[in-house]
């Protein structure tokens, strides 16, 4: 059986029940999104069941699908094989391509009110995951739309607002009331909300950018990152020419703003930053992006001060060699050389790192602020210092992604609804899981490689001279490919110990070296190694062999019902099909859903290696008179190995039995279909059936 | 193991000819692993029953079920609402567990739905190799580990006939000669004179030649 939940099932799940095993892309998740589910589903042409997967567990999916961190790349074990799946441009072709549902209002089930300060990711998860739980959820955001940092900072060639307003819609639809433009310690206090609300959640950012105190840094055209990007972003600010801009910082922040003055008109950009280059915290691609529209780095430099004329205008910025960052315990400690470097320039923005805002109103409600000026929340209980308030996000946790802040604030909903119940609540509790470590490298090796798909960009001169979407993402082709890239890691075979009859046929017949005889002699199958290809399945002698996720029996459950509505005029058949590569293809589905005959019943499955004989005969039992397994010439592009022999065997082994009770053979057909064949399916539907037709006149057949 | 094959569908449909309810019985030890009378061929084989007499006219109600080894009486205890609504059962067990069946469910018909064919071993996958006749006098000791009995087309004990030809057996090309195999073997390991010793004639009482086996051990038995 699977014990697989979605994740905000998962996560609520009680301590103490088995806990849910995850693929490690789940895993690594920090809201647990079922990525495996939803490639599986973009793989299949079901882009729309994709997005709500996504969606199940992601409030921000559209924001994500354009600029998630991805940690499920991290942990993709495709990148022991070759490379990770490309897992986020994959959501953003399912963000894109997937029909969006309309918003379920939430039912109120509790009395409870809950305010959430602060409509950034954090926030916003917070309050839908509340929603969801019953409560009525107000967000107060105190600028005019909800978003956070996303919102006013994030730079439009990464993020077109019209998808942050998107899923923010979404979170509205679904019951959470939102108001904007007001803001707390301004227009009300903790204690106003404390009179309306049973429970508040403070979910307020570091909205401020930090900089640095080195001579020089309060000359006038001194930027700070976070107004820069904001005032680039709302209000078209534009550098005078001539304008040659530093950079100071080496994080993703850093770089946003060294893309934004590019696009702003600087005449040239330079990036200063204390790390080394392999060290610098901004990820790789970010990096390298900014590079290709002309960024100049240096990094292992370490601002010293600003150099300034005598009328006060930047000339320039004297650095220092940076030896190291951290020390022997890994704390930041730099150690710098002598040799000094000014770089030319004439204005300078720091980028290096955020913080909170003046936080000592709070101190006024009883909230205790520590001596650093940060607020004092437990990170496992989720609580401040005052009983029924509580905080998340960036706030608590520090600077890191939305997707993380999502996963802080999805526990303090939980925290709130335990506090609410007067139950105990803890956090490291709350969302466990366990996962599965490596491939084993004998099967790494058995895998066949397939290269990553580069997510189309808009070329770095054009894209660099506007704020348009710089990431063109993929169409359906390249989605379709590299969604199978998907090792679907352990969804596939776990053996059914009271049924097995240890005949190892699965070992002999497994591509992977899955199922496996210990040195002890004790025969198991390695379902965290399986690759899902089913071969095992169909020839299990025991059928003591189940997918630990039943999408391959779902997919031939349909048999019956398609059998059913295609009773039609003239001979039934049946078409298994792939339901991958062509088979996925838009053009495919909309043959399936408007244009087969209608004695035409189709069976998409996700390899038709995985149709067994007692499928083939069920569907004859049904009434067909003729059955197809439709496959894909196109061999070297499919993920699985065998597939062709395997699937004519079945093909012939039920001809076979139908041979035996007096029905010819010709009845069953296995066929590999080349993509234009795919693609214009109706002539070969329209050829099968007059094959059939034929061989039902001809007659000759013992039992007719 | 036993190894089986499943008997001509239209031989075991002729068997069930004018049955209306049928039960095709699986057995989920030795023809399981010989796939040919397992949890997957008594589904496939209730289906082609099901097509074959509805296309002929003559629908039928047939359900198919595999107990864990159709031996034990035990086992079969957990079939018998289905064995005894069934109007005829078709076991897919060797020999020995539609026998069992024919005992335990007097009142009820089991017919076999297979040939058990040998006692053997699956050689490479799909294909199975007889090594065993129960001749109850086991002489692999004496001739390499390679069975003269099972593995000679004569079962002859005192070296190859004349009918051997380049490893292979007179009586047909695919078999390979048995007593080829032991001298080859006694080559290898230097035992070629003991071929020399003439050996007395086998006790063929020991085997089915003295009718029916029944084994009793005292120790076990209740």
């Amino acid at each position: 059986m699977s014990n697989k939940l979605n994740g905000t099932q998962a996560f609520a799940q009680a301590n103490g029940s088995a806990l849910p095993q995850y693929p490690p892309c789940q895993a690594g998740c920090p809201v647990n999104t079922d990525v495996q589910e939803y490639v599986r589903s973009i793989a299949t042409g079901d882009h729309s069941k994709a997005l709500e997967v996504i969606m199940e567990a992601n409030p921000l999916s559209a924001v994500c699908g354009m600029i998630c961190a991805h940690p499920c790349e991290s942990e993709c074990r495709r990148k022991d094989v070759d490379e990770a799946v490309s897992i986020r441009a994959l959501k953003r072709f399912a963000v894109e391509h997937g029909d969006w549902p309309e918003a379920v209002r939430l039912e109120v089930t509790r009395p409870e009110k809950v305010a959430v300060v602060g409509g950034g990711p954090a926030g916003l998860m917070a309050a839908r995951e509340l929603a969801r739980l019953g409560f009525p959820v107000t967000v107060l955001e105190r600028t005019a739309e909800c978003g956070g940092a996303i919102a006013n900072f994030i730079p439009l060639y990464r993020l077109p607002m019209e998808w942050l307003r998107r899923d923010v819609a979404q979170v509205a639809g679904s019951g959470v009331e939102i108001k904007t433009g007001v803001e707390l310690g301004r227009d009300f206090t903790v204690e106003d909300l404390a009179a309306e609300y049973r429970a508040v959640i403070l979910a307020l950012g570091l909205p401020v950018s930090r900089a640095l105190p080195i001579p020089g840094a309060e000359a006038k055209d001194v930027m700070l990152a976070l107004p820069f990007l904001n005032s680039a972003k709302f209000n078209g600010f534009k550098f005078a020419p001539g304008r040659r801009v530093i950079v100071i910082g080496g994080g993703n922040v850093a770089m946003d703003v060294a893309r934004t003055a590019l696009r702003c008109g600087a005449g040239d950009v330079q990036l200063v930053c204390l790390e080394c280059r392999e060290e610098m915290p901004a990820f790789e691609w970010e990096i390298e992006e900014a590079v290709d529209e002309g960024v100049r780095l240096y990094p292992a430099w370490g601002p010293k001060r600003i150099v300034t004329d005598a009328a006060g205008n930047i000339t320039g910025l004297e650095v220092q060699e940076c030896l190291c960052v951290f020390d022997g315990q890994k704390r930041f400690n730099p150690k710098f050389s002598d040799a000094l470097l000014t770089i030319e320039g004439n204005t300078v923005i720091f980028a290096i790192g955020q913080a909170n805002d003046d936080l000592s109103y709070l101190a006024k409600s009883g909230l205790e602020i520590n001596a650093r000026g940060q607020l004092v929340c437990g990170q496992r209980t989720m609580q401040t210092s005052r009983a029924g308030v509580f905080a998340c996000g960036e706030l608590v946790n520090g600077p890191g992604s939305a997707v993380k802040a999502m996963s802080s604030g999805r526990k303090a909903a939980l925290a709130v609804k335990a506090y609410l119940d007067s139950v105990p609540f803890d956090a490291d509790l709350a969302g466990q899981f366990t996962t599965f470590a490596a491939l084993s490298p004998s099967t790494v090796e058995k895998i066949k490689r397939s290269d990553r798909l580069p997510v189309p960009l808009l070329d770095h001169d054009t894209r660099k001279t506007h704020f348009g979407h710089a990431e063109i993402g993929y169409d359906e082709r390249k989605a379709l490919c590299e969604s199978r890239r998907c090792l679907d890691c352990a969804a596939g075979a776990e053996v059914l110990d009271e049924i097995c009859a240890v005949c190892l046929t699965c070992l002999r017949t497994c591509p992977y070296d899955v199922p496996h005889v210990d040195a002890d002699g004790v025969f198991t199958i390695r379902n965290v190694e399986c690759q899902a290809c089913g071969l095992c399945v169909g020839i299990c002698p025991a059928r003591a062999i189940r997918f630990r996720n039943q999408y391959a029996e779902t997919a031939l459950s349909q048999l019956a019902a398609a059998v059913e509505q295609g009773r039609g005029d003239g001979p039934a058949a049946v078409v298994f099909c792939c339901s991958y590569g062509a088979f996925a293809e838009r053009e495919f589905l909309k043959y399936l859903n408007n244009g087969k005959p209608q004695n035409l019943a189709v069976v998409r499955v996700p390899c038709v290696a995985k149709v067994e004989v007692q499928n083939i005969l069920e569907a004859f039992d049904l009434g067909a008179e003729g059955v197809m397994l439709a496959g894909c010439a196109q061999q070297e592009e499919c993920t699985y190995l065998d597939v062709s022999k395997w699937a004519g065997k079945r093909a012939a082994r039920a001809g076979e039995i139908l041979k035996q009770i007096g029905v010819t053979g010709e009845r069953v057909r296995y066929r590999e279909l080349t993509v234009d064949q795919i693609r214009d399916f109706a002539g070969v539907a329209a050829g099968f059936l007059s094959e059939i037709k034929d061989v039902s006149s001809v007659g000759g057949e013992e039992n007719k | 193991m036993i190894v089986g094959e499943r008997k001509p569908l239209a031989e075991i449909l002729q068997m069930v000819e004018g049955y209306g309810k049928i039960l095709v019985l699986g057995c989920g030890e030795c023809v399981t692993v010989c796939m040919a009378g397992g949890d997957k061929e008594a589904r496939e084989t209730a289906l082609a029953l099901s097509i074959a007499r509805k296309r002929a006219g003559s629908a039928v109600a047939v359900e198919s079920k595999t107990v864990e080894r159709q031996c034990e009486f035990e086992y079969l205890e957990a079939t018998r609402s289905q064995a005894e609504a069934a109007d005829v059962v078709i076991s897919l067990a060797c020999g020995v567990g539609v026998q069992a069946m024919n005992m335990h469910y007097a009142d009820k018909l089991t017919v076999p739905g297979l040939n058990t064919t040998f006692m053997g071993l699956p050689l490479r996958q799909g294909v199975w190799l007889e090594n065993c006749l129960g001749c109850g006098n086991c002489v692999l000791d004496e001739t390499m580990g390679i069975c003269p009995v099972a593995r000679c087309s004569k079962s002859m004990l005192n070296g190859p006939c004349g009918g051997s030809q380049d490893g292979k057996c007179e009586v047909s090309k695919e078999t390979e000669c048995g007593w080829h195999l032991i001298v080859e073997r006694l080559g290898r390991f230097g035992k070629l004179p003991s071929l020399e010793e003439i050996k007395p004639p086998k006790d063929w009482s020991a085997s089915h030649s003295g009718g029916p086996r029944k084994m009793v051990r005292e120790d076990v038995t209740l």
